[in-house]
C-alpha cells in the first residue's frame, strides 16, 4: 500500500503465499500425439518455472511450489487419445525443479477441437453430420444457438441442482450455474466435440480392421 | 457407380502390377488364397474413392474406370496425387457420401452374421445401429455414462462434508482453546503458589526431621555420661597391648642375666693373660721383626761361610794356574782374623798362610800398571801384524789385474778405424745434393757487401754526421764479413755432390782392413758399424784407464809395507824390555802373553772376591750378636725366657703376641657386656613406663589388669554412642543451615505438633500443583500445534480440495449430460428426418429379401422396438423369435438400406470381404439369395472376395434360385501370375451340398439325444427365448426332431412358429398333448428363468468388470478368475475381495472394491433379494396362467428337471466367463 504526497491510496498485490497456481494455454499440434505432448508439458513446466523465478521477485516471495492447470487446446488428429490422456491424469503429476522453485502439473483442461472440417462432416444425415450441425450451431450467434442453450439449460436443470453438489452452492453464491450463455457453449461445444470423436471413433475400426487384415496378408 | 475396371502398381504387398477387367454390374467373385491380395484391393478402391483416405506403408499408384450416370469415370491416384476425370477430361469428384461412411459398402460379412448372433439379446438396437450407419448412438451415450452413474461425486461430497466437519471442529477447538487460554493466568498463579507450598512443604518435613534429630540427640548425651571419661582416651586395644609389654619385660630381664654372666667370663679371660695392658703393636711388631731378622740373620751367615770358602778354594786354583809362580795354596789368615771363635772353629780347614815373597811376587805380578803395558804392548802388536796382512793382501790383488800390450794394439786399431767411419758420415749426401739443391751465397759477394758497409760507415763518420747511422753501418760491415769467412771455409764453391762422394771414398780407403767394414757402404749400416766400433773402443779406454789408476795405488800400499817394518823393530824392542820387567822365564809369543794377562786377571778377581766373603761373613756375625741381646731383654720383662737363637726368638714373641691378643678379646668382650647390660636396663625401665602409661589412661590406680578389661567391655557402647552424637550434630547443622538457607529458619525453633499441623495444611496445597501444571502443559502444547499445525488452515485446504474434486466431478456430470443430450437430439433428428426413409429402405429390402414373407415395422406400445410382421398371417414376431438366417438378412437389409440413403445415388460397388462361415448354409444361403436380390432389382454392383472356391458353387445355386445372372468370377491368383486353386474345380460340376441331417432320436433316451445333436447347456441366467428348445421338449423327442429339421433349434424361433399360427403351428399344437402344451411349457420356462435369476443378480463376467474400470490392469485377470470361480457371482466376488484372504488379490484396495460394488449395484448385478429355492419356484410356477394349462404335476416335473440341469449346469460346467 503507498500513499503519495496528495493522500492517495494505491495497493499492489505481493505474492506471499508458499504455494502457487498458474492456469495457461497449450496449443496442440494437429499431428502430436501425447507422447510428445507430454515432452512438451515437461518444457512448458520448466518454462514456466524459469518465469516465475524472473519475474516474482519483483513482485513479492518466490513460491516454494507451484501448480500448473493447463489448458489444452488447438486442432487434433489425436482427440481421442489425448482426451483419454487427460480423463486419466496421465499427464497429472509430470514434476520439475526451477531453481528453488518445484513446478508440477496439477491437473490438464481438455480444450481441444477435432481436426476434422465440421463444415465436410456436416454434409449428410448420419448421426456425425448432425452432431457437426450442432456444433457449427454452436459457434455462431442466433436463435438456433440459443435454442440449444435454452434446451440444454432445462435438460441440465435437474443435475446441476443435484443435491450431491450442494457442498458447492456457497460457491456460486446463489448464482444459477447455468445462467452464463457464454459458459454453457463452452460446455456444449466440448461436450459434443467428445461426442463427435465418439462417433466418429466408430467407424474408423472397419477400416482399421481392413488395414489389419491387409497387413496381414501381406505377413502371409 | 459400376467399377469397371482397376490397375494397381503399386501398394504394399502388390509385389507385381495387375488390372481387373471385364468387371461385371453384378456379382463379382474374386477367389484367391490368402495373401494374394484380395483385401489389398478394397485398400485401393477406398484410397481411389476417398482422397482422405491414408494408406499406410508404401504408398499407392492405382487407377480406376467407373460408370456413373450414364458417364465414364476415371480415378488416378499416386502417393497424394488424386485426380479425377470425366469423359477423358478433369473433373471435381462425384458425389460421394463421407469417408466415414465407407464401412457401409466395405462388409465384413463374418462380422455381419456374428453381429446377428450377437443381436439375439437386443436385435432391434442393432437394426438401429445398422440404419444409421453402423453409428451406435447407444454405446456412444455410454461412453459418457459414468460421470452421471449415481456414485458419481458422492464420494467427494463425502469428503467435502467431512472436510466441512474437520473445518468446524477446528473452530471450535480454536474457541475451546482460546477460552482455557484466558484462564492460562490464573492457573499459573494457582500453579505458583502449589510450587511454593511444595517447596514449603519440603522445608516443614526438614524441620520436623530436625526436631527428631534434636530429641535423639539430648537421649543419646544423657546416656553418654554415665561412661567414664577416661574411655574417650582408649582404643580398646590396651589389653593386647599391655599383655605384649609384660612379656617383653619378661624378656628384657632374661637377657639382662645373660649378660652379667657374659661380663664376669671376660674379666676372668682377661686376669689369664697375666698382662696388665694390652702391649703396644708397634713394639710387638718390633720384637717380631728382630726374631725374623735374627733367624735371617742365620741363614745368610751360613751362606756367607759357604762363599768364604768357595772364594778361597777358586783363588787358590787361579794361582796354581799362573804358570811360573810358586804360589801358596791358600789365601793369607789376615783377611779373618776379626772373625769370632766360633767361626774361627767352624772354618778351621783354611789353607796355611803364604810366604811373604810370595806375597811380594804375587803382588808385583798383580800390579795394575804391568798389565796395562802389556797389553798396550800386546793391542799395538797386534795392530802391526793386521795392517802388514791387509796391505799384502791388497799389493797382491793389485798386481793380478793389468792392461796387456795386446790391449793396448787392440785400442789403437778401434781408434783408426772409428775415424774414418765418423767422417764418411760426415759427409754431406750425394743424393740429397743432387735433388734438394741448397743455394748458399757467395763468399765473395759477402766479403764485397761487407766492404761497402766498412767504407759508408768509415766515410760517414769522417764526415762527422749521422754518427750513430755510421756505426750500424760498420757493425753490419763486419757482420757480412764474418759470414763470407764462414762460408768460404764451408766450400769452394764448387759442385757440393761430387765434393760429398770424394770424402766418403778417401773415408772408405782408410778403414783399417784388420776391423770388419760396414756390410755395404750406406748410412745405415755405417752407422751401425760406427756403433759397435765406438762402444768396444769405450770399453777398451776405460780398461786402461784403470790399469793408470792400480799402478798408482800399488805404489803407494809398498810404501806404507815398508814403514809397517820399520815399526816391527821398535815393537821387539818394546817386547823384550817387557818380559824382562815380568820376569818371564822365557820370551813367549804374543798368544802365550795374552793367555798370562788373562790368567792374572782371573786370579785378582778370584783373591778380591776370598776377601769380600770373609768380610761379610764377619759383619753378619757381630749383628747377629747385637740383635739378639736386644730382644732378650724385652721378653723377659714380660715374662718369656730369654731367646738363645732365632727360632726361640720367634717362638717367644709368638706366645706374647697370644697373651696380648686373649687379653684384647677379654676386655672387648667385658666393654661390650656392660654395654648391652645397660641398654636392657634402659628398655625394662621404658616397658614399665608402658604399662604404667596404659593404666594411667584408664585410670586404674591398682594396675590391675582385670579393673582394665572390665572398663574396655564399655568401650564399643561408648563409641557408638559417641558416633551417633557425632552424626546427629552433623544432621542438625545440615538441616538448620538448609532451613535458613530457604528461608524458613524461623521453622527450627517450632515445635513438633505446631510443625506437623502447618505441614498438613502446605500438603493439601501442593497437591493441585501436578494436575495445575498438566493443564498448563495441556493448553501451551494446543496453542502451540494449533501455531505449527495450522489445523485450520489444513482442514479450510482439505475443503478446498474437496470442493475441486467436487467441482470437477459436476462439471463432468454437467459435460457428459451434456453430450448425452446432444447424442439425445441427434438421435431424435436422425430417427425424425433419416430414419424413416432408411426404415422404408430397409423395410423393402428385408421383405425383398424374404420373398414379402415379413414386414419390418416400428412396434408402436414397446418404445420404438422392432417387429417382423408376417405377410401372411398378419401377426407381429419380436425380432429375437426369428430364425437366424431372417435375422442376417434383416441386419444386411438395415445396412444396405442406410447405404443407399446415405449415398445419395452414388450407388457405389457393394464390396464384402472374408467368407461366410460355411457351418451355417441357411444363412449363407439367405444372404446369397439376398445379395441375388440386390443385384437383380436393384442393380447394385457386388464384389464377393472369397478363399474357398466352393463359395462360387453356393453363389451360383442361390442366383440361380432368384433368377439372376450368375457369377462373374475372377481367379486372382491367375490374373497375378500365380497357382490357380480354381484348377481341376472348373471341371467340377457345380451343385450345392444339401444340409447336413439331423439325427432321429430312435430309442435314445433324452440325455443320450441331447449329447448326440450337441445341445448346449441350460443356462437360467439367460432369456428363455435363447434357450435351446431341447429342454422343453425332452419328454416327446420325435416332436424335437421335427422342430429340428427345420432348423428350429431355440426356444425363441419355436414360439415364432407357434404364435405365428402357421398350418405347420396348427399340425403341432394339434398333434398331441405336449405340443398342444407346447407354448404353456415356454411360458413356465420364462416364469422359471426369472425366478431363477431372483437373488442372483447378473452374472459378472470380464466384460462387466472391465466396464467398471474399478480394477486396474494388474488385478484384472486375477479378479476375472475368481468371478468365474464363483460362477459370476458379484455378492460372492466381493465377499472374496473384502476378506483378502485370496492371495491372488493381494493388495486389492478397499476403495476399489466399493467402486466395483457401486457399479454392480447400478447395473444389477447385484440383487439384495433372497434366492429362491425350488418348492418356492415350484410354488411360484404354480400360480401362473402357464400352469394352469398343464397338469401340476408336469409342472413339478419340468420344474424340478430346470432346477437339477441348472444345478449341475451351476456346479458341474461354469458358463465360461467370455465378454
Amino acid at each position: 500500500m503507498r500513499i503519495n504526497s496528495r493522500g492517495e491510496v494505491t495497493t499492489q498485490q505481493l505474492v506471499t503465499a508458499p504455494l502457487r497456481w498458474e492456469r495457461f494455454d497449450v496449443r496442440v499440434g494437429e499431428d502430436e500425439a501425447p507422447e510428445d505432448l507430454a515432452d512438451r508439458l515437461l518444457g512448458e513446466i520448466v518454462r514456466v518455472g524459469r518465469e516465475i523465478q524472473v519475474q516474482i521477485p519483483a513482485q513479492g516471495r518466490v513460491p516454494k511450489v507451484v501448480g500448473l492447470r493447463p489448458r489444452l487446446t488447438g486442432r487434433t488428429r489425436h482427440y481421442e487419445a489425448l482426451r483419454r490422456y487427460v480423463d486419466e491424469g496421465r499427464f497429472d503429476g509430470l514434476i520439475r525443479s526451477a531453481g528453488g522453485t518445484l513446478v508440477f502439473i496439477d491437473k490438464v483442461v481438455e480444450g481441444l477441437e477435432l481436426a476434422h472440417d465440421l463444415e465436410d462432416l456436416a454434409r449428410g444425415d448420419d448421426p456425425p453430420a448432425l452432431m457437426a450441425r450442432k456444433l457449427l450451431v454452436l459457434r455462431q450467434p442466433g436463435e438456433r444457438r440459443d435454442a440449444l442453450l435454452d434446451a440444454t439449460r432445462e435438460a441440465l436443470r435437474g443435475l446441476a441442482e443435484s443435491s450431491r453438489w450442494s457442498g458447492l452452492a456457497e460457491e456460486r453464491g446463489g448464482k444459477d450455474l447455468l445462467s452464463d450463455d457464454r459458459a454453457l457453449a463452452a460446455l456444449l461445444v466440448q461436450s459434443g466435440t467428445a461426442a463427435l470423436s465418439e462417433l466418429l471413433s466408430q467407424s474408423s475400426p472397419t477400416s482399421e480392421a481392413s488395414n489389419r487384415d491387409a497387413e496381414g496378408e501381406v505377413g502371409s | 457407380m459400376k467399377l469397371e475396371r482397376l490397375r494397381i502398381e503399386r501398394l504394399a504387398g502388390i509385389d507385381a502390377p495387375f488390372e481387373l477387367e471385364k468387371l461385371s454390374p453384378g456379382l463379382n467373385i474374386i477367389v484367391g488364397p490368402n495373401g494374394i491380395g484380395k483385401s489389398r484391393l478394397c485398400t485401393a478402391v477406398r484410397a481411389l474413392l476417398w482422397r482422405e483416405r491414408e494408406v499406410s506403408g508404401e504408398g499407392l499408384t492405382a487407377r480406376a474406370d467407373f460408370e456413373h450416370e450414364g458417364s465414364r469415370w476415371q480415378v488416378v491416384r499416386d502417393g497424394s496425387l488424386h485426380r479425377w476425370q470425366k469423359e477423358g477430361l478433369d473433373a471435381s469428384p462425384p458425389t460421394l457420401p463421407g469417408l466415414r461412411l465407407e464401412g457401409c459398402f466395405f462388409l465384413g460379412l463374418r462380422d455381419l452374421l456374428e453381429d446377428s448372433d450377437r443381436a439375439g439379446r437386443d436385435l432391434a438396437t442393432e437394426i438401429r445401429k445398422q440404419m444409421s450407419g453402423g453409428f451406435d448412438l447407444d454405446a456412444a451415450e455410454q461412453r459418457f455414462a459414468k460421470p452421471l452413474s449415481k456414485s458419481a461425486g458422492k464420494k467427494e461430497s463425502k469428503a467435502l462434508n467431512a472436510a466441512e466437519q474437520e473445518i468446524r471442529k477446528a473452530e471450535r477447538g480454536q474457541i475451546d482453546l482460546e477460552r482455557r487460554g484466558r484462564a492460562l493466568a490464573s492457573l499459573e498463579a494457582r500453579a505458583v503458589e502449589a510450587e511454593r507450598a511444595s517447596q514449603r512443604l519440603a522445608a516443614f518435613a526438614t524441620a520436623i526431621s530436625l526436631q527428631s534429630l534434636r530429641a535423639d540427640h539430648a537421649q543419646r548425651t544423657n546416656e553418654l555420661a554415665e561412661f567414664p571419661p577416661a574411655l574417650a582416651d582408649l582404643d580398646g586395644k590396651e589389653i593386647q597391648r599391655l599383655d605384649k609389654l609384660s612379656e617383653s619385660l619378661l624378656q628384657k630381664k632374661r637377657e639382662r642375666e645373660a649378660a652379667i654372666g657374659a661380663l664376669d667370663a671376660s674379666v676372668e679371660a682377661a686376669r689369664a693373660t697375666r698382662l696388665d695392658a694390652p702391649i703396644d703393636s708397634a713394639s710387638l711388631e718390633t720384637w717380631r721383626e728382630r726374631a725374623d731378622k735374627l733367624t735371617d740373620l742365620e741363614r745368610r751367615m751360613e751362606a756367607a761361610k759357604v762363599a768364604a770358602a768357595q772364594a778361597r778354594e777358586a783363588f787358590r786354583e787361579r794361582l796354581h794356574l799362573l804358570g811360573g809362580f810358586s804360589l801358596p795354596e791358600s789365601l793369607p789368615e789376615s783377611q779373618t782374623e776379626s772373625s769370632s771363635e766360633s767361626r774361627s772353629e767352624a772354618h778351621s780347614d783354611t789353607p796355611p798362610e803364604a810366604t811373604s815373597e810370595t806375597k811380594a811376587g804375587l803382588e808385583r805380578a798383580l800390579g795394575i800398571e804391568e798389565d796395562f803395558d802389556l797389553f798396550a804392548f800386546l793391542r799395538e802388536s797386534h795392530q802391526h801384524a793386521d795392517q802388514r796382512d791387509a796391505l799384502r793382501e791388497r799389493l797382491s790383488l793389485l798386481s793380478a789385474r793389468k792392461f796387456s800390450d795386446e790391449d793396448v794394439r787392440r785400442l789403437e786399431l778401434l781408434r783408426r778405424g772409428v775415424e774414418p767411419l765418423r767422417r764418411w758420415l760426415r759427409a754431406p749426401d750425394p743424393d740429397l745434393r743432387r735433388g734438394g739443391e741448397v743455394h748458399r751465397p757467395d763468399w765473395r759477394i759477402l766479403a764485397a757487401a761487407a766492404l761497402g758497409s766498412i767504407a759508408l760507415g768509415l766515410t760517414t763518420n769522417f764526415l762527422g754526421g749521422l754518427a750513430p747511422f755510421a756505426w750500424i753501418a760498420i757493425g753490419a760491415g763486419l757482420g757480412l764479413a764474418i759470414a763470407a769467412l764462414f762460408f768460404r771455409a764451408r766450400g769452394p764453391g764448387s759442385d757440393p755432390a761430387a765434393d760429398a762422394t770424394n770424402w766418403r771414398s778417401v773415408a772408405e780407403s782408410q778403414f783399417p782392413e784388420s776391423l770388419d767394414p760396414p756390410k755395404r757402404w750406406a748410412i745405415d749400416a755405417v752407422e751401425q758399424s760406427l756403433t759397435l766400433l765406438e762402444d768396444e773402443l769405450a770399453k777398451f779406454d776405460a780398461n786402461e784407464k784403470r790399469a793408470r789408476d792400480r799402478g798408482v795405488e800399488r805404489g803407494q800400499l809398498e810404501e806404507t809395507l815398508n814403514g809397517l817394518k820399520r815399526r816391527l823393530a821398535g815393537l821387539e824392542t818394546r817386547r823384550i824390555a817387557l818380559f824382562e820387567r815380568l820376569g818371564l822365564a822365557s820370551m813367549p809369543p804374543d798368544v802365550e802373553m795374552v793367555d798370562l794377562a788373562r790368567a792374572l786377571d782371573a786370579s785378582r778377581t778370584a783373591r778380591v772376591a776370598s776377601v769380600e766373603t770373609a768380610a761379610t761373613l764377619g759383619e753378619l756375625e757381630a749383628h747377629y750378636s747385637r740383635s739378639l741381646a736386644e730382644l732378650a731383654e724385652p721378653l723377659a720383662e714380660r715374662g718369656e725366657r730369654a731367646p738363645v737363637e732365632g727360632a726361640s726368638a720367634r717362638a717367644a714373641v709368638h706366645s706374647l703376641a697370644d697373651r696380648d691378643r686373649r687379653l684384647r678379646s677379654a676386655s672387648a668382650d667385658e666393654a661390650r657386656e656392660i654395654e648391652n647390660r645397660d641398654r636392657l636396663d634402659r628398655e625394662i625401665a621404658g616397658l614399665e613406663a608402658d604399662r604404667s602409661e596404659i593404666f594411667g589412661l584408664a585410670g586404674i590406680e591398682s594396675k590391675e589388669r582385670a579393673e582394665l578389661t572390665r572398663l574396655l567391655g564399655r568401650l564399643d557402647r561408648f563409641r557408638e554412642l559417641t558416633v551417633e552424637l557425632s552424626k546427629l550434630v552433623g544432621a542438625i547443622e545440615r538441616e538448620e543451615s538448609d532451613l535458613e538457607a530457604v528461608g524458613e529458619a524461623a521453622l527450627a525453633g517450632l515445635g513438633l505438633t505446631k510443625l506437623q499441623e502447618e505441614e498438613a495444611v502446605q500438603q493439601k496445597r501442593s497437591e493441585d500443583r501436578k494436575a495445575l501444571n498438566a493443564q498448563i502443559v495441556e493448553i501451551r502444547l494446543e496453542a502451540r500445534n494449533a501455531r505449527l499445525g495450522h489445523v485450520l488452515e489444513e482442514a479450510i485446504a482439505e475443503r478446498d480440495r474437496a470442493m475441486v474434486a467436487l467441482r470437477d466431478r459436476r462439471d463432468e456430470a454437467l459435460a457428459a449430460s451434456a453430450a448425452q443430450g446432444l447424442i439425445e437430439s441427434v438421435r431424435r433428428e436422425h430417427e425424425t428426418n433419416q430414419m424413416p426413409r432408411v426404415l422404408e429402405r430397409a423395410r423393402n429390402r428385408f421383405a425383398g429379401f424374404t420373398h414379402q414373407r415379413y414386414r419390418l415395422e416400428v412396434s408402436p406400445g414397446d418404445g420404438g422396438s422392432f417387429v417382423a410382421v408376417d405377410m401372411k398371417s398378419g401377426e407381429g414376431l419380436s425380432l429375437n423369435k426369428l430364425s437366424d438366417g431372417t435375422r442376417a438378412q434383416l441386419i444386411l437389409a438395415a445396412r444396405l438400406a442406410f447405404a443407399e440413403e446415405a449415398e445419395h445415388g452414388a450407388d457405389l460397388p457393394l464390396f464384402l470381404d472374408e467368407a461366410m462361415d460355411h457351418s451355417d448354409p441357411e444363412r449363407f444361403h439367405a444372404i446369397a439369395v439376398s445379395l441375388a436380390g440386390m443385384v437383380g432389382e436393384a442393380g447394385r454392383q457386388i464384389f464377393y472376395l472369397t478363399n474357398d472356391p466352393t463359395d462360387i458353387e453356393r453363389f451360383a445355386s442361390a442366383f440361380e434360385e432368384a433368377g439372376c445372372e450368375g457369377p462373374n468370377v475372377l481367379d486372382l491368383a491367375e490374373i497375378r501370375g500365380q497357382a490357380s486353386k480354381l484348377d481341376g474345380l472348373g471341371r467340377r460340376p457345380l451343385r450345392v451340398d444339401p444340409l447336413p441331417a439331423v439325427p432321429p432320436p430312435g430309442d435314445q433316451d433324452a440325455e443320450t439325444y441331447g449329447a448326440t445333436i450337441g445341445v448346449s447347456p441350460l443356462d437360467p441366467g439367460r432369456d428363455a427365448s435363447t434357450q435351446p428348445l431341447y429342454y422343453v421338449l425332452r419328454d416327446d423327442l420325435s416332436l424335437l426332431h421335427r422342430f429340428l429339421e427345420m432348423r428350429i433349434k431355440s426356444v425363441g424361433p419355436c414360439l415364432n412358429l407357434l404364435e405365428g399360427g402357421s398350418a405347420l403351428a396348427r399340425s403341432i399344437t394339434r398333434g398331441g398333448e405336449i405340443g398342444a402344451g407346447l407354448e404353456a411349457r415356454i411360458e413356465l420356462l420364462d416364469v422359471f428363468c426369472v425366478a431363477w435369476r431372483e437373488g442372483r443378480g447378473v452374472p459378472v463376467g470380464r466384460l462387466e468388470l472391465e466396464e467398471s474400470e474399478a480394477i486396474t490392469e494388474t488385478y484384472l485377470d486375477a479378479v476375472v478368475e475368481v468371478a468365474s470361480e464363483l460362477d459370476g457371482d458379484a455378492q460372492q466376488l466381493l465377499a472374496r475381495l473384502r476378506e483378502r484372504k485370496d492371495p491372488r488379490l493381494s493388495g486389492f484396495r478397499s476403495k476399489s472394491t466399493e467402486a466395483l460394488e457401486q457399479f454392480f449395484l447400478d447395473r444389477g448385478h447385484l440383487d439384495d433379494r433372497a434366492m429362491l429355492s425350488e418348492d418356492e419356484i415350484i410354488q411360484r410356477a404354480v400360480g401362473t396362467p402357464a400352469s394352469n394349462r398343464l397338469s401340476p404335476k408336469v409342472t413339478a416335473e419340468l420344474v424340478h428337471l430346470w432346477w437339477t440341469l441348472s444345478d449341475r449346469t451351476r456346479s458341474g460346467a461354469p458358463r465360461p466367463l467370455m465378454g
